[in-house]
């Protein structure tokens, strides 16, 4: 029996998205669209999930501006999406300051904290992460941060 | 209230602002909030914020529901 060439749609890995660009407020809000343009046109993924990875990404790299790079010396941020049998995966590089204790924030509801007090109005970033991504990697390797993270329910089912 | 409708994405910068504008009020006032999109939906949903703020699909919502309390 003959084995034929998989179909191009389920080639092993597909880049999507891969952008490298000044980390400040302004590039994070024009490439998260970018980035949402491009998977609204890509029919596999499905419109809720571009939501969810929207919230994810907007988040994520928000992180590196505020907190990565010091207020007068901004470098550049990374962002790569791949689709690898049909799930999509996502790689966040800067060369800024490691994360806190070389690990991703705990990320608990910030409310959870102050129990009675007053109703936080900040620390929503990283739950709102933790709660959406599939997997979250950090490492910090070559003075680089390295996050990666895999979307839940994007993608067709792999082969 | 605050009507939503035109915000197509909210993080959680924006997120906090809500929170600050509801402190802001005196403790017998109550912020709601109206017709949001389904990505701003999911942040007040994930963060659990629909338990603080009152959330009506529009605004026609909202008003019936405020003719019906008094």
């Amino acid at each position: 029996m003959q084995h034929e060439p998989p179909p191009a749609q389920v080639r092993l890995s597909e880049t999507l998205i891969d952008k490298t660009f000044p980390a400040d407020f302004r590039w994070v809000r024009r490439t998260v669209q970018e980035t949402v343009d491009v998977l609204s046109r890509d029919c596999a993924v499905r419109p809720e999930d571009i939501d969810t990875i929207q919230i994810i990404l907007a988040e994520a790299l928000n992180n590196v501006v505020e907190h990565a790079y010091p207020e007068d010396s901004k470098g550049d941020v990374t962002l790569m999406i791949r689709r690898r049998r049909g799930a999509l995966m996502c790689e966040i590089k800067d060369r800024g300051r490691p994360m806190p204790n070389g690990r991703v924030p705990v990320g608990n509801h910030p409310s959870a904290k102050t129990d009675d007090g007053p109703m936080p109005e900040g620390g929503y970033g990283w739950f709102l992460i933790r709660e959406l991504v599939r997997d979250l990697i950090y490492d910090r390797k070559n003075g680089e941060n390295v996050l990666f993270m895999t979307f839940a329910g994007s993608g067709r089912p792999g082969p | 209230m605050l009507y939503l409708s035109q915000v197509e994405f909210l993080d959680s910068s924006g997120l906090g602002a809500v929170v600050g504008s509801m402190k802001q009020l005196d403790r017998k006032r109550k912020l709601d909030l109206a017709g949001l999109t389904p990505s701003v939906e999911k942040v007040f949903r994930i963060t659990r914020m629909d338990s603080v703020f009152r959330i009506f699909p529009d605004t026609n919502a909202a008003l019936q529901d405020a003719a019906h309390a008094t």
